[in-house]
């Protein structure tokens, strides 16, 4: 591959209408598997009809590889759509529950002046530890752990991105 | 609704099908499906390794254009048949596997003879199915033939547990096949027609390249009819080798990396290539860049997904080849009613009466490539070769010359060696009344030899000339050539005696080392109603040209 801006990875996100049954994830992962590429979020739901589900898949990837992809993704016979998101036109949201280690001095009410700024939720509490539930976008959810900084973060549960392109 | 078993169902869908014959290695997993099979009147070939039974089913569908069915046992069964469907997918060929599975309750156990199966075949194969209770058994059937044989062709798994074989339930075997999200028929765009055909009456130095889809179209009357009109070179990629006659005046025979010199120099110096059916593979284009530069491109083919993969600039004619190379014919013949020679054409056939057949390293009397020529002129048009891979497979694609589609099976994507025999007799059973005669090479009719066991007991006479140097032939060229004489692994030695192995399982074999005896035991063997194994004692320095070493352009080929 050839330098140039048009080659450079960026975020993908693609969004693909696929039947709802048993192997279907597996034969979708298994293609980026082929190019050994590593998958950065996936997120599986049902869609309208329950025997479809929607998969929405985020990588980072070149124009050349993305296509590669688009390719590969079209010729499943389970995949009934399968679409590039523009992410610029696109809700895009990510669900993480983050379990925050409480202490002393500035536990409680701190926690929850962060979540109010950032219009999080906490969703369960006992004396050492807080959960917190934030959908946002990934990159507002990054800085809101940076600010709770690593030693407060005991867990966390991220779903990966789920998105869907503005009507028009 | 009929109540029956499983595995009766799997034969009752066969059937419907219009199966007569199935390839195949019974085992624990498929014992209620032998069962079944038993008095079903479909005729089973018993193969001695899955692999070859794979490769039978794969000769079968290749010569006769229908599905070939084969069948292995769970666990190493289904990892045996792996090669042969791999080999089926890679160049398209329609084939449907059953195999047997471990019992319901034991999947996911590692159970005795189970491995996931359908996890395994998974990147080579169209779809699978895998029946969980036996009602499903008539569907999966139905759809797994409808997938395999419609739209870009190529084998599908059935996997069914052994207690859904055992299991009976009332079925339905009047369902429709309708399977969302699978579209094989896709109507052409006239638009993109009528804009080919403008390209190629605009081109001066226009090529058409046949590739193993056009084959499978059945469109030989069109593209000849077409080709005559504007007297255009007609090219072919290693599997669309015999999609016209390769002794029609505009053949020039197969390009790539053993092609021939002149259709090679044509097509580098064409100004552009309607490809049809075929996938710019990495073997036909060699370096692409180069192949791709100061020419157009228009690409025709069954899949969507063929659109930019291998060449970006091609304007993309998607479609069924037998509607989109009609209407590309009715286009071009809107526009012109006849067309004299050309510069161009006239560049052909000096080209091609220089090159056309020239042996460039020449052994001797009884060497390779004046063995094939002499098998062709010993053989009827229509008759069958089937070939091992390597050396030999590329002097098949040099030397003979295939006079119809569906006479020369080879495996182009995927190279298995000992495909040769396996296929042959796949071939053979489809084609009773044609000679079929394997081009094959001592490393690869080694990996299958045990074939003519089936051979004899099923009585499918075939004729297998064994090309034998005893070398790994290529690997051993390619050592000689490219990698400075250093030989490693590639000297196969004098075992077995061919022409006693192929006696001990009941063939008759012979070896022989001048061509009048070549041509004498050839003769016998056509006229025998067993297999003969006709071993040719050839020099282990041949080599094969021209040839374009791995990162050169077309235009760059070794003659010496």
């Amino acid at each position: 591959m050839t330098g140039g801006k048009a080659d450079e990875e960026r975020a993908r996100v693609f969004s693909l209408l696929v039947a709802n049954k048993p192997g279907v994830l597996f034969r979708i992962t298994s293609l980026f598997r082929r190019k050994n590429f590593n998958i950065e979020s996936v997120s599986v739901g049902e869609h309208i009809k329950e025997d479809e589900s929607r998969i929405v898949i985020g990588l980072m990837a070149d124009d050349a590889m993305a296509n590669i992809f688009e390719r590969l993704l079209r010729k499943q016979i389970d995949v009934y759509e399968v679409r590039q998101m523009d992410i610029s036109r696109a809700a895009l949201r990510e669900l993480a529950l983050v379990r925050v280690r409480l202490v002393e001095g500035n536990g409680v009410g701190y926690l929850h002046q962060l979540c109010s700024i950032f219009d999080y939720k906490v969703i369960s509490i006992n004396r050492n530890y807080a959960t917190v539930q934030a959908v946002d976008v990934p990159s507002r959810l990054e800085e809101f752990l940076a600010i709770l900084g690593e030693s407060r973060v005991k867990d966390i549960a991220r779903t990966g991105i789920t998105a869907l392109e503005e009507a028009d | 609704m009929t109540n029956m078993s499983g595995a009766d169902a799997i034969i009752h869908g066969l059937k419907a099908e219009g199966v007569s014959v199935m390839f195949g290695i019974p085992g624990g997993a498929t014992m209620p499906l032998y069962d079944s099979l038993k008095d079903s009147g479909i005729r089973h070939i018993l193969a001695r390794h899955e692999q070859s039974a794979a490769h039978m089913a794969d000769g079968f569908a290749r010569a006769s254009g229908k599905v070939g069915v084969c069948s292995g046992t769970s666990g190493p069964g289904a990892t045996n048949l792996l090669t042969g469907i791999a080999t089926a997918y890679l160049d398209s060929y329609p084939v449907v596997a059953i195999t047997g599975q471990v019992a319901r309750p034991f999947l996911a156990t590692d159970a005795f003879q189970e491995v996931d199966t359908v996890g395994i075949f998974n990147p080579v194969v169209k779809y699978s199915f895998q029946p969980l209770t036996a009602a499903e058994i008539p569907m999966a059937i139905k759809s797994a033939f409808y997938i395999a044989s419609t739209g870009r062709t190529g084998p599908v798994l059935v996997d069914v547990p052994k207690d859904v074989q055992m299991e009976s339930a009332d079925m339905d075997f009047s369902g429709k096949v309708d399977i969302k999200g699978y579209n094989p028929y896709i109507v052409p765009d006239s638009m993109d027609v009528e804009r080919a055909a403008e390209m190629l009456l605009a081109a001066e130095r226009p090529v058409i390249l046949l590739g193993g889809g056009a084959i499978k179209a059945n469109i030989t009357p069109t593209v000849l009819a077409m080709a005559e009109l504007l007297m255009v070179p007609v090219a072919s990629t290693l599997m669309g080798k015999g999609a016209i006659p390769e002794d029609h005046f505009l053949s020039t025979g197969p390009v790539g990396m053993h092609g021939t010199y002149h259709a090679n120099t044509l097509i580098m110096e064409s100004d552009l290539v309607v490809n049809i059916g075929g996938r710019f593979s990495d073997r036909t284009t060699m370096k692409v860049d180069e192949f791709t530069k100061e020419r157009k491109m228009i690409q025709m083919d069954i899949d969507p997904t063929e659109a930019g993969k291998n060449i970006k600039n091609a304007h993309f004619i998607i479609g069924d080849l037998s509607t989109s190379v009609g209407m590309l014919y009715e286009a071009v013949k809107r526009r012109v009613s006849s067309r004299k020679e050309t510069p161009w054409y006239r560049k052909m056939k000096e080209l091609k009466s220089e090159y056309d057949g020239k042996v460039f390293q020449n052994d001797g009397p009884f060497s390779s490539p004046h063995i094939v020529k002499k098998i062709r002129e010993l053989l009827p048009a229509d008759a069958i070769v089937t070939t091992d891979v390597g050396q030999v497979q590329m002097w098949g694609e040099l030397f003979y010359k295939v006079l119809k589609p569906r006479t020369y099976l080879t495996s182009g994507g995927l190279g298995t060696m000992g495909f040769g025999l396996p296929a042959a007799l796949g071939a053979k059973v489809a084609k009773p009344d044609v000679p079929v005669v394997v081009l094959a090479g001592d490393g690869s009719f080694a990996m299958t030899n045990n074939s003519l066991a089936t051979s004899i007991m099923e009585k499918i006479p075939v004729v297998v000339c064994i090309f034998n140097n005893s070398n790994l032939g290529m690997i051993s060229q390619w050592q000689r050539v490219v990698y400075g004489g250093r030989y490693s692994a590639s000297w196969l030695g004098e075992s077995p005696n061919f022409s006693k192995l192929a006696q001990s399982y009941g063939a008759e074999g012979i070896r022989v080392n001048s061509m009048d005896d070549f041509e004498k035991s050839f003769k016998e063997a056509l006229g025998r109603e067993v297999t003969t194994v006709i071993d040719l004692e050839i020099s282990p320095s041949e080599n094969v040209y021209p040839f374009v070493p791995s990162g050169n352009s077309l235009k760059e080929m070794l003659t010496k």
